[in-house]
C-alpha cells in the first residue's frame, strides 16, 4: 500500500500525459487502412442469390471477403459468426453499405444453393460465391489467397488409425468417411468501395477494433 | 506401435492410482449450424486438478462420430490437421475452443444437431474410465467470442 501510494505521488501528471500521447499515436494508425498494391482486382463467380456477379456489382460498398468451404468444422463457422456479429454492431445505414462475400475454395462439393443454406444461417445478407475451380483459382491468385486440399487418403488414413486405437469399434464407419481438410487463407479481406483492397482482418481480431476500420472506410 | 505401448506401460507406472474422474469438463458445446452441414464443431473444457498428465484419446457421441482436430495459423494460412491425441497436463486447463483444437463431429446418425439439442459425449482417455458429459447446441457467436478471449 505505502509503495502504491508512493508511485501515486511520483508520478501523478505524467500518466494522463502518457495516455493522451498514446491516444494520439495510435488513433490514426488504427483509422488509416493505406490502398494496398499488387493484390487484388475485378472477377466474376456464381452467386448463391441465383446469376453471376462481378466483385465490381459492389462498388460503393466496403466488402469483407473471405475464403473457405462450409465442410469446414471450427474457422470457417468462427470467422463467419465474428464476422455477423460485427455486422451487427453496425447502424442499418451503415449496413447497407457493407457486403461480406464467401468465396468457397471447395468448388468439388459447394454448390450455390448449398451456400446460401450455410450463409443465410449467419446473416441472410452474406453472399457465397462459388464457380469452376479454374475460376476460383484465378480470383486466388489475384488476392494470393493459396489454398491446399489435404488429400482424402492421407486424412482417411488419419480417421483409421484413430479408429485403430479405438480398438476398431467405429473402424468401418471411419473407413467409409469421405474425410478432406482444406488449408486455406486466414485472411478477411477488406476492400472499399472502389473495390482495392485495404487490409486484413483475422478471426481473432477485436470486433472494436474492426468495426472502427470498417467505419473508416465507410 | 511398440514406442507406443512402451509409452502407454511408462505412464501407467508413472500414474498408479490415478483415477480419470479427476478430469474436470467445463462449457462442452457445438455450434449450432444450418442442417444442411456435414460438420459441427464441438468445444468443450478440460481442466486436470491432478498431479499426473491426463491424455484424451477421443470422443464418442451416439449423436455422430467425432475426430479430435486442431486449427492452426502458420504464415496467415489456416492448416487444419487431425491430432491422435490431446495431452492435459497436471493442474493445466487445455481448451478446445474456436480457432483452435476442437472436435470435429460428422456422420449424424439423427440429423445435425439442433440449437437448444444437448449430446452426450464420452470422453475416452489413455487410462480410467471414460467421462460422461453433455454438450448444449448454442447459436452463433457470443459463446465463440468468449471463448477465443478468454484466458485461462
Amino acid at each position: 500500500m505505502a509503495y502504491l501510494t508512493n508511485r501515486l505521488n511520483i508520478k501523478p501528471r505524467l500518466s494522463p500525459l502518457l495516455f493522451l500521447l498514446a491516444a494520439l499515436l495510435s488513433a490514426p494508425s488504427l483509422a488509416n487502412m493505406p490502398i494496398l498494391k499488387g493484390i487484388g482486382g475485378d472477377f466474376s463467380l456464381q452467386s448463391s442469390k441465383g446469376g453471376e456477379v462481378r466483385l465490381s456489382d459492389f462498388k460503393d460498398k466496403v466488402v469483407m471477403m473471405f475464403f473457405g468451404y462450409t465442410n469446414c468444422a471450427d474457422i470457417c463457422p468462427t470467422t463467419m459468426a465474428h464476422i455477423s456479429q460485427l455486422v451487427n454492431k453496425l447502424s442499418p445505414e451503415q449496413r447497407a453499405r457493407v457486403q461480406v462475400l464467401f468465396i468457397s475454395i471447395d468448388s468439388d462439393y459447394d454448390t450455390p444453393t448449398h451456400l446460401n443454406k450455410y450463409l443465410s444461417y449467419f446473416d441472410p445478407s452474406f453472399i457465397g460465391l462459388v464457380d469452376s475451380r479454374e475460376k476460383i483459382d484465378e480470383v486466388a491468385a489475384l488476392y494470393n489467397a493459396d489454398y491446399v486440399k489435404l488429400a482424402e487418403e492421407k486424412v482417411t488414413t488419419e480417421y483409421k488409425k484413430l479408429s485403430l486405437e479405438d480398438k476398431g469399434a467405429d473402424g468401418k464407419k471411419a473407413q467409409a468417411q469421405q474425410g478432406y481438410l482444406y488449408s486455406h487463407t486466414a485472411k478477411i479481406f477488406v476492400l472499399d468501395g472502389q473495390s482495392r483492397v485495404r487490409g486484413f482482418f483475422y478471426t481473432g481480431t477485436p470486433l472494436a477494433e474492426m468495426q472502427q476500420q470498417i467505419e473508416s472506410l465507410l | 506401435m511398440r514406442f507406443r505401448l512402451l509409452g502407454l506401460g511408462l505412464l501407467c507406472l508413472s500414474s498408479l492410482g490415478v483415477n480419470a474422474s479427476e478430469l474436470m469438463v467445463h462449457n462442452a458445446w457445438i455450434r449450432a449450424m444450418p442442417p444442411s452441414s456435414r460438420v459441427v464443431p464441438v468445444y468443450l473444457t478440460l481442466h486436470n486438478p491432478g498431479n499426473t498428465e491426463l491424455i484424451l484419446t477421443g470422443i464418442r457421441s451416439p449423436r455422430g462420430r467425432i475426430a479430435l482436430h486442431q486449427s492452426m495459423m502458420h504464415n496467415d494460412m489456416m492448416r487444419m490437421q487431425p491430432v491422435a491425441q490431446i495431452s492435459i497436463p497436471a493442474h493445466a486447463v487445455v481448451k478446445l475452443a474456436p480457432a483452435g483444437l476442437h472436435g470435429m463431429m460428422s456422420n449424424f446418425s439423427s440429423g445435425v444437431p439442433a440449437e437448444g439439442d444437448t449430446v452426450p459425449l464420452t470422453l475416452i482417455l489413455a487410462q480410467g474410465e471414460p467421462l460422461k458429459v453433455t454438450a448444449e447446441v448454442l447459436n452463433l457467436g457470443e459463446q465463440a467470442e468468449h471463448d477465443m478471449h478468454q484466458q485461462h
